[in-house]
């Protein structure tokens, strides 16, 4: 890998500096534990939601529901305790990316669904405010996944 | 990698991904044994590991099935509804729900000693809001016996049985079945099937009672909700089924699919008639 090429990614080719990068990575990481928890309690109401976003393979949906909330587990940990934090990150921004499109595509089918987003402790019904949200998030997950570093010279 | 040789620096491009992969594996391994920890300790937080959802039979299906034949046959080889409608009840086979297009107080049997009008008027009692409406949707429109729709038998059945919007719009042009709606009384007053009934699941739950007033004498229940998987409708049917009702079908695409498709909507709290 060339220096220049990590001089692109670095967080003074974006304009962030590092203490935003640390404070998105908490943030998200503690949303990511309170969602991961909120799930991880309810795993049987996790997959019957999973299953309302009618997007998984049929018969998929229970593991999906013991995994997903574990992996956000790990992965807020990660981020809140900052171990493998761009791992952390990386993998939070994958599942945003994700949650956003799902939460999108339910949306634009019209599906009268809740999101299932933080399990059990009181989600919100699919819909704008929710996609708003999650577009929210998924900008702070990018801003969590900056290399805090600066580019090695 | 010059990345191994700087500590301080975190990590990038190969040893990034490699620890993605060993957060996304711990974070599975850590959710499969949960599970099997809960499954093993027999707590009904365990799931299975593969989700099987119990396939009810459909409406579409049974139609070509030698056993609905069957079942459609045996109080009479032909379905013609004069002769049914004169038939004695039998408590084993059902009757076939080709009496049902006629006036209730003619198709009602639910028990054979039971003189028809008077079961079927005496069943939903209490004053229910249903009570006085169920009735509504058949007396709205008599369907002319000559131009009733082929409508399919459903067979008595212990599970709920499925069936999608051309089969259901069949049965409403028919007249041939009591549509109930499984949604919240808000959603019901903003917009329902004409003609269906409201009760709602959680009011069934809270209140089984409720449950008596939905008596549709032999026609079959259909039962529908919000769509898009809505569980409502499922409960509701079961809950039904419990409360003694043989032929509970459920319109799967639910009320947004039959609104879409332009078929008759009613608003309020009453059933509405119109077609």
């Amino acid at each position: 890998m060339s220096t220049e090429a990590r001089t692109m990614t670095a967080p003074a080719a974006a304009g962030i500096r590092p203490v935003v990068i640390r404070l998105a990575r908490i943030a998200i990481g503690v949303v990511f534990l309170v969602a991961a928890y909120g799930k991880a309690m309810d795993p049987g109401s996790f997959a019957i939601q999973i299953k309302n976003f009618r997007m998984a393979p049929a018969g998929s949906e229970n593991l999906l529901a013991m995994v997903i909330p574990w992996i956000e587990l790990v992965a807020g940990v990660s981020l809140v305790a900052g171990i493998k934090p761009r791992a952390g990150a990386a993998i939070v921004l994958a599942m945003m990316v994700f949650f956003t499109f799902a939460v999108g595509l339910a949306w634009g089918r019209g599906l009268n669904i809740d999101c299932g987003c933080f399990g059990t402790l009181g989600g919100a019904a699919v819909g704008m405010k929710k996609f708003a949200e999650n577009v929210g998030l998924t900008v702070l997950a990018a801003i969590a996944f900056l290399p805090l570093s600066r580019s090695p010279r | 990698m010059s990345i191994r040789h700087r500590p301080d620096r975190e990590e990038r491009g190969s040893v990034l991904w490699r620890s993605v992969v060993v957060l996304l594996l711990v974070g599975a391994g850590l959710g499969l044994v949960s599970n099997a920890v809960l499954q093993a300790a027999g707590n009904k937080r365990g799931l299975a590991w593969v989700r099987t959802e119990k396939v009810l039979p459909s409406l579409e299906d049974l139609g070509t099935s030698p056993v609905a034949e069957s079942i459609a046959t045996a109080p009479s080889t032909t379905p013609e509804p004069v002769a049914t409608d004169v038939a004695p009840v039998n408590p084993t086979a059902s009757t076939p729900t080709t009496t049902a297009k006629k006036p209730p107080a003619a198709a009602s049997q639910p028990k054979p000693s039971t003189p028809p009008p008077a079961s079927s008027a005496a069943k939903p009692s209490g004053g229910a809001p249903a009570a006085g409406t169920t009735a509504a949707p058949n007396a709205e429109k008599s369907v002319p016996t000559a131009t009733k729709p082929d409508v399919p038998t459903v067979p008595d059945s212990r599970d709920p049985i499925q069936a999608k919007m051309p089969m259901v719009k069949k049965f409403y042009d028919a007249d041939a079945a009591l549509f109930v709606d499984a949604r919240e009384a808000v959603e019901y007053a903003e917009g329902h099937i004409a003609g269906a009934v409201s009760l709602p699941f959680d009011e069934a739950f809270k209140d089984p009672k409720k449950l008596a007033t939905i008596d549709p004498g032999t026609k079959p229940i259909i039962v529908y909700c919000g769509g898009g998987d809505c569980e409502a409708s499922r409960n509701l049917a079961y809950s039904l089924i419990d409360a003694g009702r043989k032929k509970v079908v459920i319109f799967e695409d639910g009320f947004p699919a039959w609104k879409t498709a332009g078929y008759a909507v009613a608003t309020g709290k009453e059933p509405g008639g119109a077609k």
